[in-house]
């Protein structure tokens, strides 16, 4: 029993050693950060990217959302419940179709309605993102890093989701900017993904590409 | 933690975060630095944690629940920085210059040496475990709920930082128990 004491009072000596008054810096490089760090909206709204103004953040960091289309990738044996041909799949011809159909053009999708979406909030990334709430959310196991998770696509570093039947995986992840590398325009960031997708060696996964 | 700060912060007073960092920054960084035993790091923890909880705090829905939240991105924050430690820091300890008189004093060292080095070899989630509850003093419940983990996860990773520091603690007794029964003999 003694032993038991003697060993409760030398942790509770030595987790209660030192000072914990925070530095004047410390608070004040918080305080300036924040004057230049926008608040997230409570809103469901699709996705953002987190502001990278903040002088905390000097290794600044770049949200990338990739979409994955997993049936293109295994076939359409995991298409899901729905009866419409997947994307990547091919159609066998009817061999009684005699007339072809005159085409007309595609009419625009429908815009998508996310007031009933729910919002995954990345606490390790900083960010918000909305998802069909029939989605499962498979939340990053640790932080992404280019040796670690560069090449790999479906790396436990991402922030994930996937929709019923596992059709499609959206992940989210942040990757550093190289010192003094700047983004400033849409032409930056295209040139910024296309270097990316050489570096991930794996060219062909960031065919179409949207930025 | 005051309520109305925190309200107010939510809503996008500047002012008012500063006040609220204020009353939190030294409980969030003597948490940081109890998990990370290394004051740099800990720092570097505590300023992205506060931005991170600047950032994200529209999605928090009951005040009263701050401190909680907070504890938790700080631990997350401290995740994120714990691998930098243990690739690239190295550690330099200044030792202090005054005379130790005592035998009791310099055991009380030996103790603390010796618990550190173990706390060190834990992972970062037992280490949040342990200072969540032990430092802080969140039961373990508590503390399940704070890092989002079942409460038997929560248990487990006390269980085994209590028995990798307690082995420690004991082998810094064995040379001092061994020492008092030569004194003894002589």
């Amino acid at each position: 029993m003694t032993r038991d004491r003697d060993f409760e009072r030398a942790t509770t000596d030595w987790l209660d050693a030192g000072s914990d008054s925070t530095p004047p810096h410390v608070i004040d490089a918080v305080l300036l950060a924040v004057r230049t760090t926008p608040q997230e909206r409570d809103l469901r709204i699709p996705w953002r990217i987190p502001s990278m103004k903040s002088p905390l953040f000097a290794a600044a960091t770049v949200a990338v959302i990739l979409v994955a289309v997993f049936i293109a990738i295994y076939g359409p044996g995991l298409g899901g419940t729905n009866n419409a041909p997947a994307a990547g799949s091919t159609v066998a011809p009817s061999p009684t179709a005699t007339t072809r159909p005159t085409p007309r053009p595609t009419p625009a999708p429908p815009p998508i309605d996310t007031m009933g979406w729910n919002t995954y909030e990345s606490e390790r990334y900083g960010f918000s993102i909305g998802y069909p709430p029939d989605w499962t959310t498979i939340p990053a196991e640790h932080a992404w890093t280019w040796a670690r998770d560069g090449g790999n696509w479906l790396s436990k570093g991402m922030e994930a989701f996937m929709a019923p039947a596992y059709a499609v995986r959206v992940s989210v992840w942040p990757i550093p900017l190289e010192p003094r590398e700047m983004i400033d325009s849409v032409e930056d960031l295209q040139a910024w993904v296309a270097n990316y997708c050489d570096r991930m060696d794996q060219s062909a996964a960031c065919t179409d590409l949207d930025s | 933690v005051d309520r109305e700060l925190v309200e107010r912060a939510r809503a996008g007073d500047q002012e008012a975060f500063a006040d609220l960092v204020h009353q939190v920054s030294d409980t969030l960084l003597g948490i940081a630095r109890r998990i990370l035993r290394d004051p740099d790091l800990a720092e570097d923890a505590l300023q992205n944690a506060l931005v991170s909880i600047w950032r994200s705090l529209p999605h928090l829905r009951d005040a009263n629940r701050f401190e909680g939240w907070a504890f938790r991105i700080l631990i997350n924050a401290c995740y994120a920085e714990g691998p930098r430690n243990r690739r690239w820091a190295s550690t330099v300890r200044l030792l202090g210059t005054d005379v130790v008189s005592s035998a009791d004093d310099i055991q009380t060292i030996s103790d603390r040496d010796e618990l550190e080095r173990a706390f060190r070899r834990l992972p970062l989630d037992q280490r949040a475990v342990f200072v969540l509850h032990h430092y802080v003093g969140l039961p373990l419940v508590a503390v399940a709920e704070t890092l989002g983990i079942p409460d038997g996860t929560a248990r487990s990773r006390l269980h085994y930082a209590t028995r990798a520091l307690r082995a420690a603690f004991d082998a810094a007794q064995a040379p001092a128990a061994a020492l008092t029964t030569q004194e003894r003999l002589a």
